[in-house]
């Protein structure tokens, strides 16, 4: 995989998980106890033998550079290639500070995808997923296939978890070629939902963009793709393990709690390599005398005094004696206080529970509280 | 012929400037096999052992120099070096990767005439004249890579200035009743050394030497050549350089450190100041943000305690499954306690698998070993702490009786 090189649009305006992506873009959001969603996508492209990677920033992204800044953690700090940040306004006058939609973004850092010495661009056009994989096979494929495009999707019944309503969807023939792409709605059996993962010639790219830009079109999907299907030769390549969509606040919930099921987090975790994070000096997690823990992740620097049932511990929470947290995804240094009971809920970052507080949401719509909020 | 119309100054504005000089080089003493240890160190050296759930016995020296701005190190390595050699490689966890200085891994080395061990803890420091020299320090530190303390070495230096000392030792006051264990400095009301015994049976004095020592390189160098040229000398800091320095009327102060400081020489030791984290009111605060331990993490998933596990007063690291039940002990890196199994009052090192219904008491377990199923550890006490080496693989149903010390060859004709 010498000659591909990866490009990840880091957040888009159709993601909304509320107030977790009021402050920062999809790809910054924490997850699975010591993560973040680009963690798992710098890993899959760094796990597969690629060293350059391009990394859009969307708006917001103060906690997305804080996260990946030179790229050590990954191993993209290099003199030859490496992980490149790239801001989109930094390179076109429209005067917005950021890009309405996907093909703008790309246009915005082309002068990034000339330089690239790789030539096929694994083009990822959003975050909005988990999995583990590498990428040898689907190159592979798009190389002998011949074809322009390569586009993963993945099998809705089977493997995609935590569908959003609707989805972009693929029809392909027996030669898998992509003859029809469109939204449409996921509660139908076996669709093959696309993963918005893309393998295509760079120099293809950039005249594709230059074509859509002229056109006035915004969209990867909407103004490049779907528009010359009949011209180019698209090909689909079938994802047979599972992903988890997380661009939904019900997704986002069920794909963290699935970590605690030991096969998936397994597979997410080790899977085709493992999921690289920035480090953090924290202390191990602690557990005192009336510490009760049961099905849970619990992270570094934790300090556990209450009980703690199907939940998700991030970095440095404090659980105080009496509290009870019961499927929960408790973000970093979250505090809870003496007696607080929180059901179904997710708490972004340095939140306070204060003593006997009671938080309740529902499984299907957990309750979010705001990044530094004390209740 | 001499052309007396040529200008021979050599430039004047250089590019280039002494930027290599340090006011300080730490040297750290890292090349102790630690024979107490027994089957802990056997691959490696002291220094690497792991402790407090994912530190090593050096990552507190190696985050003392980093948090005292002290950013020039070399790391006197002898004993089985690759586990600290791979573990410190560039020095990048402890912030010691810099563009001038940082840390530097110093084994004995050849040079043309001839090639030597490090003879003692002076002579190690002797053959890296050269390598102390370039970066021109007006102090040496030397530390040692075994201690499990958090100590603040600027104010050390500052005391060492303020006393226009030739050396400074750092002391400890420890009970009057232990003091003969110890190196004691016997002061004068000024905390000036005036006399120094080595375990003495009658000890006058309960400043107990840590084995941290700030010298004035000169007067330093001086003494380490003098030492050398002397071949009755066996090369140590405590034993020759020190009295030395005294009978030659140097000036020697005493630098009285107060906070926790533990030797962890012996098994008993390592896993006391373990059992010490685990104490709510530990006296190492390891949460001091103003004073992190640094080390080098494994990159590993959260923790998982499964529905039956019951975990308690107890420390758990990144990578860790708990299926089984833990109380008072410490878990490092990927270790797993299987269903029905239980442990206590012991120290489990990095990926070691314990099966199922086992029980394991009062003990350090090595690295990478593997505890079978119904293997039962006979009922220890802190005096009596069972130790299993890395790799040892101890089978199904095993009996271990207190108090045992097997390394992994001893474990395969179990």
């Amino acid at each position: 995989m010498k000659d591909a090189f990866g490009l990840i649009i880091s957040g888009t305006e159709d993601q909304e998980l509320r107030d977790l992506t009021m402050i920062r873009s999809l790809a910054a959001v924490p997850i699975a106890g010591r993560y973040r969603v680009i963690d798992f996508y710098l890993s899959n492209l760094v796990n597969s033998g690629i060293h350059n990677v391009g990394v859009i920033t969307y708006r917001n992204y103060h906690s997305l550079m804080d996260h990946i800044s030179g790229g050590v953690e990954w191993d993209l700090s290099r003199k030859r290639d490496g992980l490149f940040i790239l801001p989109p306004m930094a390179q076109h006058t429209t005067g917005s500070n950021s890009y309405s939609g996907t093909a703008e973004a790309i246009n915005g850092v082309r002068s990034y995808i000339n330089r690239c010495a790789q030539q096929t661009c694994i083009l990822h056009t959003n975050c909005s997923m988990i999995y583990n994989t590498s990428y040898y096979d689907a190159y592979e494929q798009h190389v002998s296939s011949g074809a322009d495009v390569t586009v993963m999707y993945c099998d809705s019944q089977h493997d995609l978890q935590t569908p959003s309503k609707t989805e972009v969807m693929i029809k392909t023939d027996e030669q898998g070629k992509v003859t029809d792409m469109f939204k449409g709605y996921t509660y139908k059996s076996s669709e093959q939902v696309s993963m918005d993962i893309f393998f295509i010639n760079k120099s293809l790219l950039i005249r594709l963009v230059d074509d859509c830009t002229m056109k006035g079109g915004t969209d990867f999907i909407r103004d490049i793709i779907i528009p010359n299907l009949e011209t180019l030769d698209v090909r689909g390549y079938h994802y047979k393990e599972k992903a988890f969509k997380i661009d939904t606040l019900e997704g986002f919930f069920k794909t963290n709690l699935a970590f605690l099921d030991s096969e998936t987090r397994h597979q997410l975790l080790q899977g085709d390599g493992p999921v690289y994070t920035k480090v953090k000096d924290e202390v191990p997690a602690r557990y005192s005398k009336s510490s009760k823990v049961a099905n849970s992740l619990v992270t570094d620097g934790c300090f556990v005094e209450g009980s703690v049932e199907n939940s998700l511990l991030f970095r440095g929470v404090q659980v105080a004696k009496g509290a009870v947290i019961k499927n929960c995804v408790i973000m970093q240094e979250c505090q809870i206080q003496a007696n607080a009971v929180l059901e179904n809920v997710i708490l972004d970052k340095k939140c306070t529970i204060l003593r006997g507080r009671r938080l309740v949401g529902t499984e299907s719509y957990p309750m979010v509280i705001t990044k530094g909020s004390t209740i | 012929m001499k052309n007396d119309n040529v200008d021979r100054t050599v430039c004047v504005y250089p590019l280039t400037s002494n930027i290599r000089k340090k006011e300080t080089v730490a040297m750290l003493l890292a090349g102790g096999q630690g024979s107490r240890l027994g089957a802990l160190t056997i691959k490696m050296a002291k220094p690497a052992v792991p402790f407090g759930g994912k530190y090593r016995i050096i990552d507190f020296a190696l985050s003392n120099c980093t948090n005292s701005d002290i950013d020039t190190l070399g790391v006197l390595t002898q004993y089985q070096p690759l586990e600290l050699n791979s573990y410190i490689a560039n020095g990048q966890p402890w912030d010691l990767d810099r563009i001038t200085g940082g840390v530097y891994v110093l084994p004995p080395y050849m040079s043309a005439k001839a090639g030597e061990w490090y003879k003692g803890t002076a002579n190690a420091i002797y053959q890296n004249i050269s390598f102390i020299e370039q970066f021109e320090p007006e102090y040496v530190i030397i530390l040692s890579g075994d201690h499990i303390y958090k100590m603040d070495y600027s104010l050390m230096i500052d005391f060492h200035k303020s006393t226009n000392a030739d050396a400074t030792i750092a002391v400890q006051e420890v009970p009057w009743e232990e003091a003969s264990r110890f190196g004691l400095m016997i002061t004068d009301d000024g905390n000036k050394i005036i006399d120094f015994e080595e375990k003495p049976p009658e000890p006058r004095s309960n400043k107990a030497s840590m084995g941290v020592y700030v010298f004035s390189w000169e007067v330093l160098k001086q003494f380490l050549v003098d030492d050398e040229a002397d071949a009755k000398s066996s090369n140590d800091f405590g034993k020759n350089i020190i009295p030395a320095m005294l009978n030659a009327g140097n000036n020697i102060y005493a630098y009285t450190f107060e906070g926790y400081w533990k030797d962890v020489g012996t098994i008993e030791s390592l896993w006391e100041a373990n059992m010490d984290l685990l104490n709510e009111d530990s006296p190492l605060n390891l949460y001091d943000a103003d004073w992190h331990i640094y080390s080098r993490n494994p990159v590993m998933p959260p923790h998982y305690a499964a529905a039956g596990a019951d975990v308690s007063e107890s420390m758990v690291t990144e990578g860790c499954i708990v299926e089984g039940k833990v109380e008072n002990s410490i878990l490092f890196a990927g270790v797993i306690v299987s269903k029905d199994s239980k442990v206590d009052n012991s120290v489990i090192m990095p990926n070691t698998i314990i099966g199922n219904n086992s029980e394991v008491n009062y003990s350090i377990i090595g690295e990478n070993v593997i505890i079978g199923c119904d293997v039962v550890f006979e009922g220890g006490s802190p005096s009596e702490i069972s130790v299993i080496g890395p790799g040892a693989v101890i089978p199904d149903g095993s009996i271990i009786p207190k108090g045992a010390r097997l390394s992994a060859e001893d474990a395969e004709n179990i």
